[in-house]
């Protein structure tokens, strides 16, 4: 379209030619306009009219006097045609003009020269295509490019799919999700139901990985300028998974809170009377009721002494129940081991030499701290002692505790009856006493080694017996000694599990001495083990509520908070913070000691315990 | 001048041996059946010391505990509990509730008057 105007006019080919040229010209969709050297607008065409209506084709009008480019400028920043007139080159240039209605249009105008046979410029002609249609679609791809590019770094899932179902583009991460090879759902029917301002649970068959549960979220956008769906599918396996034990613990909750009611009323039930049996035999043998003679005596004491041996299988029997339900929650703390045995066993010492049996005791040197339920490791060692120097006539009773690669050993040993082969199986089973004779003193219950053995493997531990008839027997017990680290991570699991039930939100604060090694170094392993402990009492006295817990670890302490939201337990570590800091300055703590405190909440951060801890740093 | 000792029982059998067992040791003593007769009782009788079973009809021992150790006139009042299993729970609870001392069922006697011995020292009588 370079010479429009052809200047030999006189000619009827060339007159026929411009007559073409002309209805081109004029009903084309480019706008074109003719000025002169001067810049007057010479002539415009219907186009160029219809986009600026105050141009008229008539010689006063000079194009950057009488039309302006815009409300502010005077002339365009960068004008093609005096380009063109200063070199006679064709120049390019977009630029922005207030069109009709008010619109600000871009253009994209060339300005080519018209020259005579002088080679001099008579004329240029203007040639204005709308450019913001360009722009507009320059525009979108490069948002759709970025949204592209966002699609596939996202971790989310995402589908774009069309009116009628098919994948127009999905990311990586979604093909993995559906099973499928990478490209794979491209052109495929969505095939998931899509209702509109609802989320939709699906279920997804996916091949490697079974089953998985995913909520979609469903938005409309367009696409490759067609309207479009966009799907955002969120994977809740994890999450029902979540839910789901949630529900288990809260039916198991339910079932315990029977069994529990159970137990108490037939407590009660079978206390009651023998109580009253007890009392009013005791009465009349006390004299209460008057005088009573010798042969009543002995048969009123038979009874006191049944009537206690009742009781004690009741209690036996309620133990059992108990711990079979699971409702034996043990009270762990760290407790030495040695200390502990060495108090028990000095009172069955005289019991044994009573009898006259010799009672012989290894203990190590030093102390051995591991994580127990004290009275309930105790009721085990009780009843091993006792079973040992009840069945045992002459000879001695032999007690060793030690700790062997993480594990703490104890064995009880006898030189009584021993225990005949076939009768090992069945030692700690509930009810059965075999053949032992039992000597003077309390009777048994039958129920003894069944709870100890109940109570020995909810510590994670073992128990076992070695025995020949005649030859005495040896019973044993193993502990296993979990770390702090352990310790932590049960207690937290515990308090998870709580919140998961009730449905409230759960938080754990980890105040860790960062440089534990380097104060080590500096005070010793004793004054930095005290740093601390002192930080654990520091941390406890601040809690403020009664289901609030420390624990100490081994080189930070954790706070647990249950019902607690996470911006409510940056509040706590807050106010721990300052009274730490006071600490150090008041000379409580070295002031080399550097601690840092992370914050971790369910369900902000984690749902499991091992991502909490994680969350963390421990 | 002989103490007063309030029995909290349900149970009648149990009521009229322990009462008898107290009689023997000089002790002057009154009965409640149930958790409202048993505050009532509290508070127009004025017991030395109240012996409260945490098993009754009509409300629990707890509830009885808690409510007498909010009354000015009976918050000193040495209470023994009477449990029929004193377990971990069941002993913090009543200890955070207020009572003096615990007893099991079946109880010794001499274990009974020891712990009521007990109660009335420690408050210096």
């Amino acid at each position: 379209m370079k010479n429009v105007f052809s200047m030999a006019t006189e000619d009827t080919k060339k007159a026929r030619t411009i007559a073409i040229y002309r209805t081109l010209v004029e009903n084309v969709t480019i706008g074109i306009s003719l000025l002169s050297p001067k810049m007057e607008v010479l002539a415009v065409n219907k186009q160029m009219c219809e986009w600026f209506p105050n141009i008229k084709a008539t010689k006063t009008i000079v194009c950057h006097r009488d039309f302006k480019p815009s409300p502010a400028a005077d002339v365009c920043e960068y004008c093609p045609t005096r380009e063109t007139l200063i070199d006679g080159q064709t120049h390019e240039a977009i630029v922005d003009f207030p069109s009709n209605a008010d619109e600000i249009r871009s253009f994209k105008i060339t300005s080519s020269p018209v020259k005579n046979a002088r080679n001099e410029i008579t004329a240029v002609i203007e040639m204005f295509m709308d450019y913001s249609e360009t722009k507009r679609l320059e525009k979108f791809s490069e948002n759709e490019i970025s949204l592209r590019k966002a699609i596939e770094k996202n971790e989310d899932n995402f589908l774009v799919v069309d009116k009628n179902g098919v994948v127009l583009f999905t990311n990586p991460i979604t093909e993995k999700l559906f099973g499928s090879e990478p490209g794979g759902l491209r052109g495929s029917v969505f095939g998931y139901p899509l209702g509109y301002d609802q989320s939709t649970e699906i279920e997804i068959l996916n091949r490697l990985t079974g089953i998985r549960y995913a909520e979609l979220g469903m938005v409309d956008i367009e696409w490759d300028r067609n309207p479009a769906t966009l799907v955002l599918v969120r994977d809740v396996t994890d999450l029902k998974k979540a839910k789901q034990v949630a529900l288990e613990l809260a039916e198991q909750k339910r079932i315990d809170e029977i069994k529990s009611e159970f137990i108490s009323t037939v407590s009660h039930e079978l206390r009651t009377p023998m109580a009253i049996m007890q009392e009013c035999v005791s009465q009349v043998l006390d004299g209460l009721h008057g005088e009573t003679t010798p042969p009543q005596r002995e048969m009123l004491s038979m009874t006191i002494e049944n009537i206690g041996r009742l009781s004690r299988i009741v209690d036996n029997l309620l133990d059992i129940s108990k711990i079979e339900a699971g409702r034996i929650q043990l009270k762990i703390e760290l407790t030495d081991i040695v200390g502990l045995f060495k108090k028990v066993s000095s009172s069955f010492e005289a019991i044994a030499r009573d009898k006259g049996l010799d009672f012989k005791k290894t203990f190590p040197q030093e102390k051995i701290t591991i994580y127990i339920d004290k009275d309930k490791i105790t009721q085990v060692l009780v009843n091993l002692l006792s079973n040992a120097i009840k069945f045992t006539n002459k000879g001695h009773i032999e007690l060793w505790l030690g700790e062997n690669n993480g594990i703490v050993e104890c064995t009880v040993s006898d030189t009584g009856r021993g225990i005949a082969e076939e009768d090992i199986p069945k030692v700690f089973a509930k009810f059965e006493q075999f053949g032992r004779v039992e000597g003077a003193g309390e009777k048994g219950t039958g129920l003894g080694l069944a709870i100890s053995k109940q109570l020995v493997e909810l510590h994670k531990g073992k128990i076992w017996v070695d025995s020949k008839p005649g030859k005495g027997s040896k019973f044993g017990f193993a502990l296993p000694k979990l770390s702090a680290q352990d310790m932590i991570r049960e207690h937290v699991g515990l308090g998870l599990k709580k919140a998961l039930v009730k449905g409230v939100p759960f938080s754990i604060i980890a105040f860790e001495i960062k440089n534990y090694g380097h104060l080590q170094q500096k005070l010793g392993a004793e004054k930095t083990g005290s740093h601390l402990d002192r930080l654990e009492q520091i941390l406890k006295t601040n809690l403020r509520r009664q289901d609030d817990k420390v624990f100490k670890g081994v080189r930070a302490v954790i706070v647990m908070l249950p019902q607690t939201l996470k911006t409510n337990a940056l509040a706590v570590l807050e106010r721990n913070r300052i009274f730490i800091d006071k600490a150090v300055c008041g000379g409580i703590f070295d002031k080399d000691m550097e601690i840092i405190s992370r914050v971790a909440g369910f369900p902000e951060d984690a749902d499991t315990e091992e991502g909490l801890l994680v969350a963390v740093g421990m | 001048m002989a103490k007063k000792i309030l029995i909290v029982d349900d149970d009648q059998e149990i009521v009229m041996l322990i009462a008898a067992r107290l009689r023997a040791n000089q002790y002057e003593i009154v009965v409640a059946n149930d958790a409202v007769q048993a505050i009532s009782k509290a508070h127009k009788e004025k017991p030395d010391l109240i012996l409260l079973d945490n098993r009754m009809s009509a409300g629990s021992g707890l509830s009885v505990l808690a409510n007498l150790r909010q009354a000015m006139d009976t918050i000193l009042t040495p209470i023994i509990f009477i449990t029929a299993y004193p377990s971990e729970k069941i002993k913090e609870e009543a200890l955070e509730k207020g009572a003096t001392d615990f007893i099991g069922k079946p109880f010794d006697a001499n274990d009974l008057l020891g712990k009521i011995r007990k109660a009335f020292g420690e408050r210096g009588l």
